[in-house]
């Protein structure tokens, strides 16, 4: 009788952490509004954290990377975790904005930014060969499921039990995750004496050295002479304009302008994550098989067509908003797979963690200024319909972007450096 | 060509206070009712009170009816100025003035000679054609000639030129959007509000559908994919029907002819341009074939339209559709004779001719 790989218990533990991370970080959408009856906080106040947290969220991947390179995976989840549990709980005693931009911005921002996308990415490219896309797909589904599980709840609580009973739960669901992650997440295979799941040789990754910081930084250097990079995180920005950014932040209240309760404008979002969720498996099985860009095609054209729609949607009949919902849904995060895997290949095995980092930081800052754009629209000139319009059109131009993608020579691995970043070159002895 | 008399399509019928009265007291709002279905655009009705500070509220419409709240102690004369987009997204404003106790001087009263009611701007109408032509010509550019690279399945005699064309069609259907844009809002007043309002409105979502197309074009065109392209083609025919003039109780109708004849245009002049570069004897036939579907669609848009003779003659719009008529008659002749060049050339004419019909209003 054959024993379960060991990679799907650490796939598993890791499911777990980035459950719990999009749970906490998909909360302020539900404290807009009580914030703002509380505080009296406009709604550009609001958005302002948000952005904060979207940004630091993104800019820590490459360093997360690089920590994980240094430190392993396991020491910086677990402290990630108490990073987010201490934001979450000063919340509660928080009376000006600046304290809601230092705590929901600045400190869960980093907490959850070290159980991001890149620890998706890190754990499937150690842990496994065979299914990686699919893995991948899971690991980023994750986040679907967590703020299917945690938003109605979370907008729930909001509603009749306060705002502050919610941000007490997030800071409790942290604190219980971290132990299960320090007792099961392992850093590599060969930690086990094992190999990676499929994997033909052992890894021997070599340990990297020097400052994390002056790592991601090499990454950067790395991406930035690269047209694929700036093609990778063009169309991420725009990923991320058009999905956390925008519908994340911006479709409970816009529903609620349209005279919906909060708890079915919360499951409303709950709703697309499920649809995320298969959207977003069924993604990483297709990334096993298909040319990625071709699906990236297919994921932006949609989601910009669906976009382009949205206005029609609303204050029209329930059907079209069901339709756009499922079709939403379904390529939300779906892009996360195949741009990944694009990633590895251009820039190879070894140091593609970093350079994903910088291509997720892309992807924040998308989301991160098109959440502040919508909040300004919305205040200022009342009406989302606009803000809507134009990243329905961006995602057309994400869809041109992506095709272009290593298109002046073959798709295949480029140029693969001799050595990863971080590792000093051996000394001749 | 140019009118000077009204030709935008919601008109003022009658509004309360009316123009040029002189009440006793400031009624508390302004009450503007129009010949069809209107919203406001950009701040819709702005008074002015005779120190000229602005009075008015939020305005809010309702069907044909457009109502502002106002607040003011003073006396003397009001100068009100409103500005709507009609149902077919078509731009009109106006202003008018009434007074409170006895007339007095305005600061605002320049408004009242700036444009009579319902009257659009004629740089905004040079502006909204130009702005169809542009978009037609890229259409052509851009379909005709992919169509005509299907047809022939001949991507590799000179395909340097032939993919110039494409690109400066897309570039084309790309620039032909803000152009509208600028061209409602000349018809306006150029000013942030009005382009959000303009931008919130039926106008805005028919805009953002064109440019989603030429942006479909833009990505497929990376690997040269045919018919995608011209699936696209098929949607953005589709949505310059639903911009055009709708034709009254047979809006389906309307739609896809509008849509037949701007794809069979598109077809027949962007393969003509193709045919110039990469000669291929099959064009004659499908160049024929597209000019009658064109012609036929036409013909019946254009019976839908003017209806009676008498319109033809005596409206700017019957006058245009003339000229169009005799401009594809020319065409047709340097056809026969077969100079592609020149036919190429009256074309693009004609297509200016078509564009400055589609930014007409149809006589009723």
């Amino acid at each position: 009788m054959r024993r379960i790989h060991y990679a799907w218990i650490v796939a598993a533990v890791t499911f777990i952490a980035l459950m719990g991370a999009a749970g906490f970080r998909a909360t302020p959408s539900v404290l807009i509004v009580p914030l703002q009856n509380e505080f009296g906080w406009n709604r550009a106040v609001i958005s302002v954290a948000v952005s904060i947290n979207l940004i630091l969220f993104g800019l820590t991947g490459p360093f997360a990377a690089a920590l994980m390179d240094r430190f392993g995976i396991r020491k910086v989840t677990v402290g990630a975790l108490a990073t987010v549990a201490t934001g979450a709980l000063l919340t509660t005693v928080m009376n000006a904005p600046w304290q809601l931009y230092l705590l929901w911005g600045v400190v869960v921002g980093l907490g959850t930014g070290c159980m991001a996308s890149v620890l998706a990415a890190t754990v499937a490219g150690r842990w496994f060969v065979q299914r990686r896309g699919l893995v991948l797909g899971a690991l980023t589904a994750a986040g679907a499921t967590g703020q299917l599980i945690f938003l109605p709840a979370l907008g729930w609580m909001a509603q009749y039990l306060g705002w502050r009973v919610a941000a007490v739960s997030v800071a409790l669901a942290a604190l219980a995750v971290a132990p299960i992650v320090a007792i099961f997440l392992r850093n590599r295979p060969s930690d086990l004496g094992l190999r990676a799941y499929g994997a033909t040789e052992a890894d021997n990754v070599p340990l990297s050295t020097g400052s994390p910081i002056v790592n991601a930084f090499r990454g950067l250097k790395v991406g930035v002479r690269s047209r694929d990079f700036w093609l990778l995180a063009g169309s991420f920005f725009i990923c991320g304009a058009s999905t956390n950014g925008l519908i994340g932040t911006h479709l409970i209240p816009a529903s609620m302008d349209h005279g919906m309760a909060e708890v079915t404008a919360a499951s409303l979002l709950a709703v697309i994550g499920v649809f995320d969720v298969i959207g977003t498996l069924a993604s990483g099985y297709l990334t096993d098989r298909f040319d990625s860009r071709w699906l990236l095609f297919f994921y932006y054209g949609l989601r910009g067509l669906s976009l382009l729609l949205l206005p029609y949607v609303f204050g029209s009949a329930y059907f079209g908003l069901i339709l756009f919902i499922v079709f939403y849904g379904l390529d939300w995060v779906a892009t996360v797979p195949p741009t990944v895997q694009l990633a590895r290949k251009i820039f190879g095995q070894q140091n593609f963690a970093i350079v994903y980092g910088w291509i997720f930081a892309a992807h924040q800052l998308g989301a991160a200024s098109i959440a502040f754009a919508a909040g300004a629209v919305r205040t200022v000139f009342g009406d989302y319909q606009l803000a809507f319009m134009s990243s329905g059109l961006l995602c057309l131009v994400a869809a041109g972007l992506v095709l272009r993608i290593a298109r002046t020579r073959p798709a295949g691995p480029v140029e693969e450096p001799a050595l990863p970043i971080g590792v000093e070159a051996p000394a001749y002895s | 060509m140019i009118p000077q008399v009204a030709f935008a399509h919601a008109q003022l019928i009658q509004s309360g206070p009316p123009p040029d009265a002189i009440m006793a007291a400031l009624p508390p709002g302004v009450e503007l009712l129009f010949n069809e279905s209107v919203s406001p655009a950009g701040a819709g009705i702005k008074v002015f009170s005779p120190s000229g500070r602005q009075i008015a509220g939020r305005s809010v419409s309702r069907g044909a009816l457009l109502y502002a709240p106002m607040a003011s102690d003073e006396t003397g004369t009001f100068v009100v100025s409103w500005q709507v987009l009609a149902a077919d997204t078509h731009p009109s404003r106006g202003a008018f003035r009434f007074s409170v106790g006895r007339p007095s001087a305005n600061p605002y009263s320049s408004l009242l000679t700036g444009g009579e009611i319902g009257t659009a701007s004629p740089l905004g109408f040079v502006l909204q054609a130009l702005a169809r032509w542009v978009h037609f010509v890229g259409f052509a550019l851009v379909f005709g000639v992919v169509g005509y690279l299907a047809l022939t399945r001949d991507k590799q005699r000179n395909p340097h030129l032939v993919k110039r064309l494409v690109g400066t069609g897309i570039v084309l259907l790309i620039a032909a959007e803000p152009l509208a844009l600028l061209g409602q809002l000349a018809s306006l007043s150029i000013d942030t509000d009005t382009a959000i309002a303009v931008l919130a409105s039926g106008f805005g979502r028919l805009l953002a559908l064109r440019l989603a197309g030429a942006l479909l074009v833009w990505a497929l065109w990376s690997v040269e994919s045919t018919w995608p392209i011209l699936g696209v083609g098929v949607a953005v025919a589709l949505v310059d029907g639903a911009s055009a003039h709708a034709i009254p109780g047979l809006p389906v109708a309307g739609l896809l002819l509008v849509a037949t004849h701007v794809a069979a245009m598109g077809l027949w002049v962007g393969g003509l341009a193709a045919f110039l570069i990469v000669p291929d004897r099959r064009f004659g036939r499908y160049a024929a074939l597209c000019f009658a579907v064109a012609a036929i669609s036409g013909l019946l848009l254009a019976v839908a339209h003017i209806g009676l003779l008498q319109a033809l003659m005596s409206t700017a719009y019957g006058q245009a559709l003339m000229i169009k008529v005799l401009v594809v008659g020319a065409v047709l002749a340097v056809a026969l004779i077969r100079r592609r060049r020149l036919e190429f050339g009256v074309l693009l004419t004609a297509i200016a001719a078509a564009a400055v019909l589609a930014a007409l209003p149809p006589p009723r």
